[in-house]
């Protein structure tokens, strides 16, 4: 849905020349959360800059649906795109409707579609619209300000989403649940995003697929397993820090490997104690549990508490040492 | 003092009225001309040092020099004494607080809330519109207050180009070396500053955005 | 109550290098009234005059110098005593009153001092004494409070004595908008002075006036003329000197 085809750009200050993006190509499919990953002066910002033509490229091209960027008035290109960053940037003279609605109100939307619009969308970002809409930014919290920027963000339906570290003036607390509530609404929405950061964990947490770009040059862009087991190379292998290893276990669900069992009528297979896990906890957790517990087994749980299954080392275990990691297929891109 | 202005009182009333309208022509004029080039050099940075100076200069020459000089010059449209060069020199003379809070206003706007209105995609006008200028709104007035207590004085001196306005008030006292009218010009030229000046600050209160106005109260429960 | 006017708006912003189109405005200008002086006879005039005509500047000088001078020491020592600690509550009060002063124009002043003192340059000089002092005054004070408390802090804590602070803390912390209301004092002294003329204190004005009963235009520029180039020529001065306070 997005290609982007060796695409450069430069910046020129005091005489010296920097390459802030050297000619990175790589596509993005339709629905896919992308992440931007690198230390700073990697590139990355610029990178979506350059998507919605807040900066100019200087060489290359970008294809948004088949389209280039160049062929298209900047001002609806930006409309169809949505866009939020770290500070947020509500308005401080509108409320929040006011603020969610301003792309719908310039764009022509009548202003019940707009109205209703704004509930929708504060309804997806759990916050009741009547507590909420004739807010100011200045009586929210950080959270709040950032659920209601991405609302903002996705007012007029665009095709793409571009985020700049979003959550990180977030406190870690909350970083962690306005994560999930964002990938619940990804989920939900698949919409196209592209999404900078500079932290392996979030990368890692939120990605379809990570683009790892070091001054300016994309090194690799991989599923996130593809960066845990498969780096392409040294600073992919620090980047991502020594603990990989670990680190695959948290990607991977404990639904997926579990002995399945059917309902709760089915006894408990032998040797299963000590409270549930559920389904979508991560290997690690399950590991972690089956530490700290004497026995050998762990009943794994559905989200409404029903048993769906019962895990143990050797589940895990075999889990790994089989072919799983043939179970995906993905584009490398080697440095 | 209090004698002759009671006195005097419709003549006081006359040219308190007449300073009033010329005051507010000129620096209405002004404000046409100043915000709109206060606005423009916000976005072409470019252009901001030289609008700037050019204020400047307009500023530092003596309020006495740049009413003589629009004698000449304005001669040739026979319109060298009397309103009209005072006016127009008023005008020169408070580009600079107009442009120049019109200019800091609008740049001192915080530049998140700057990329997000971009981002978003908002074109220069509607940020002008929906953003720059409602945030800017405060700074932009205080500009204008500026330049009206300015000119409230400065046009006192144009009485002796021809002008209308309390200047007269002193011009005469001046001639008939008569301590209490002076002193009754300069009183009604202080209290028509202190006056303006306070409706100002209202305005510039009343003016401030819902959002910026309140502190951060605990609403949330 | 009313803000502290003049100091927070003319005064101590950070003025960058003086931009080079302040320097061609003001060489600008005087090319242009060079030609035109030149081509229409002014220059012809003032040259045949200019003995007159010296003799008035040195009157314009005269009456800037000693009033300035006056204001000068008088605003920074009543700014500079308003600053220290026990008077707190009453520099406010005071400052009000000084706005207040400020919105008399200078016209008045000089006609109100004329009713004391006569006729004459001692009036004059009077006037644009007291009219100067207010923004010496106002600039100093502000000045002074610009200074971070913390700086003054770390001055006692490193064992300074407050006199010592105040030489080698306040004063430089001060100077910017001290030097800003300087110079927008000597600006608006220059061209009060030009005033003068009208209660007989002489000066460059006195062309302007008679240029203008007499709709003259050669008398009223080769007196506009000059004062206008003074004014000028001591912004452009002071703001160099100010620069080299900013950043040396």
């Amino acid at each position: 849905m997005i290609e982007y085809r060796n695409v450069s750009k430069e910046y020129v200050s005091d005489g010296s020349r920097t390459l802030a993006v050297d000619e990175v190509s790589m596509t993005v499919k339709e629905g896919e959360l992308v992440v931007l990953l690198g230390p700073s002066g990697s590139g990355k910002t610029t990178l979506l800059r350059l998507t919605n033509r807040l900066e100019e490229l200087d060489e290359g091209s970008i294809l948004i649906g088949g389209k280039d960027i160049q062929e298209e008035d900047e001002i609806e290109l930006r409309r169809r795109i949505g866009y939020v960053i770290q500070e947020i940037g509500l308005f401080p003279n509108k409320n929040v409707a006011e603020n969610i609605g301003l792309i719908p109100g310039v764009s022509g939307w009548s202003s019940e579609r707009i109205s209703e619009r704004v509930d929708e969308l504060l309804e997806m970002m759990n916050m009741s619209p009547e507590r909420y809409k004739e807010r100011y930014p200045a009586h929210l919290s950080g959270g709040e300000k950032q659920r209601v920027g991405v609302a903002r963000a996705l007012a007029a339906d665009p095709d793409l989403l571009l985020m700049d570290e979003p959550f990180a003036a977030i406190d870690p607390i909350n970083r962690q649940e306005i994560q999930e509530q964002f990938l619940q609404l990804q989920q939900r929405l698949q919409k196209t995003t592209i999404f900078v950061s500079h932290d392996i964990q979030e990368a890692l947490k939120l990605a379809d697929r990570i683009a790892l770009l070091r001054e300016g040059e994309l090194v690799q862009f991989a599923r996130p397993e593809g960066l845990l087991l498969d780096p392409a190379g040294d600073f992919v292998r620090d980047f991502v820090g020594l603990d990989r290893g670990m680190k695959v276990l948290e990607l991977i669900a404990v639904k997926e490997i579990m002995q399945e069992t059917e309902g709760e009528k089915i006894n408990p297979v032998d040797g299963e104690e000590g409270p549930p896990i559920k389904r979508g906890a991560s290997l690690k957790e399950a590991l972690n549990r089956l530490i700290l517990n004497e026995e050998e087994r762990l009943k794994v749980v559905d989200e409404a508490g029903k048993r769906v299954g019962s895990i143990n080392f050797s589940d895990i275990q075999s889990y790994l040492h089989s072919d799983y990691r043939a179970g995906y297929d993905d584009d490398f891109v080697s440095a | 003092m209090i004698l002759f202005l009671l006195d005097n009182w419709q003549q006081a009333l006359i040219l308190t009225a007449e300073h009033l309208l010329l005051v507010a022509a000129a620096t209405a004029i002004a404000s046409l001309i100043g915000i709109p080039l206060g606005i423009i050099i916000s976005d072409r940075q470019n252009l901001a040092p030289l609008v700037l100076d050019m204020a400047n200069v307009l500023i530092t020459i003596p309020s006495i020099a740049l009413f003589g000089l629009m004698m000449p010059v304005l001669a040739v449209f026979n319109m060298g004494l009397g309103n009209v060069p005072a006016v127009v020199a008023l005008i020169l003379y408070s580009q600079l607080p107009i442009i120049r809070n019109t200019y800091t206003g609008i740049k001192e706007v915080d530049p998140e809330v700057v990329d997000s209105a971009r981002g978003l995609g908002l074109s220069f006008s509607e940020q002008l519109r929906e953003v720059l200028i409602p945030l800017s709104l405060p700074v932009i007035i205080a500009g204008v207050r500026i330049a009206v207590v300015m000119n409230i004085g400065i046009l006192t001196i144009g009485v002796y180009i021809g002008s209308d306005g309390l200047g007269h008030f002193i011009q005469r006292g001046i001639d008939q070396a008569h301590r209490e009218q002076i002193m009754a010009g300069a009183l009604l030229v202080a209290l028509l500053a202190i006056l303006v000046e306070l409706i100002f600050y209202r305005l510039e209160h009343w003016l401030k955005p819902e959002g910026l106005k309140a502190g951060v109260e605990d609403e949330r429960s | 109550m009313l803000k502290m006017r003049g100091a927070d708006e003319h005064a101590g912003k950070k003025q960058g290098r003086q931009s080079r189109f302040y320097r061609r405005f003001v060489l600008g200008f005087i090319l242009v009234m060079l030609i035109y002086g030149f081509f229409s006879g002014l220059f012809g005039y003032m040259w045949e005059e200019r003995l007159d005509l010296y003799y008035l500047l040195q009157q314009h000088i005269y009456l800037v110098g000693i009033s300035f001078t006056l204001a000068l020491l008088i605003g920074l020592f009543t700014g500079l005593f308003l600053s220290r600690g026990p008077l707190e509550k009453y520099q406010n009060l005071i400052m009000y009153f000084v706005g207040l002063g400020q919105t008399v124009p200078s016209l008045a002043v000089l006609a109100l001092s004329m009713t004391f003192l006569g006729v004459g340059s001692r009036p004059a000089v009077l006037a644009l004494t007291v009219y100067s002092v207010l923004p010496i005054a106002r600039n100093t004070l502000a000045g002074f409070n610009s200074v971070p408390p913390e700086l003054i802090d770390a001055g006692r804590g490193l064992g300074l004595s407050p006199l010592q602070i105040l030489i080698h803390v306040e004063i430089p912390g001060a100077i910017p908008v001290i030097m800003a209301g300087i110079r927008m004092a000597l600006v608006l002294n220059i061209g009060t002075a030009a005033l003068g003329a009208l209660i007989g204190a002489g000066g460059l004005g006195e062309q302007i006036f008679t240029g203008i009963s007499f709709f003259n235009f050669n008398l009223i520029l080769s007196g506009a003329l000059p004062v206008a180039l003074l004014a000028l020529a001591a912004d452009f001065f002071l703001r160099m000197i100010e620069e080299q306070f900013n950043s040396g």
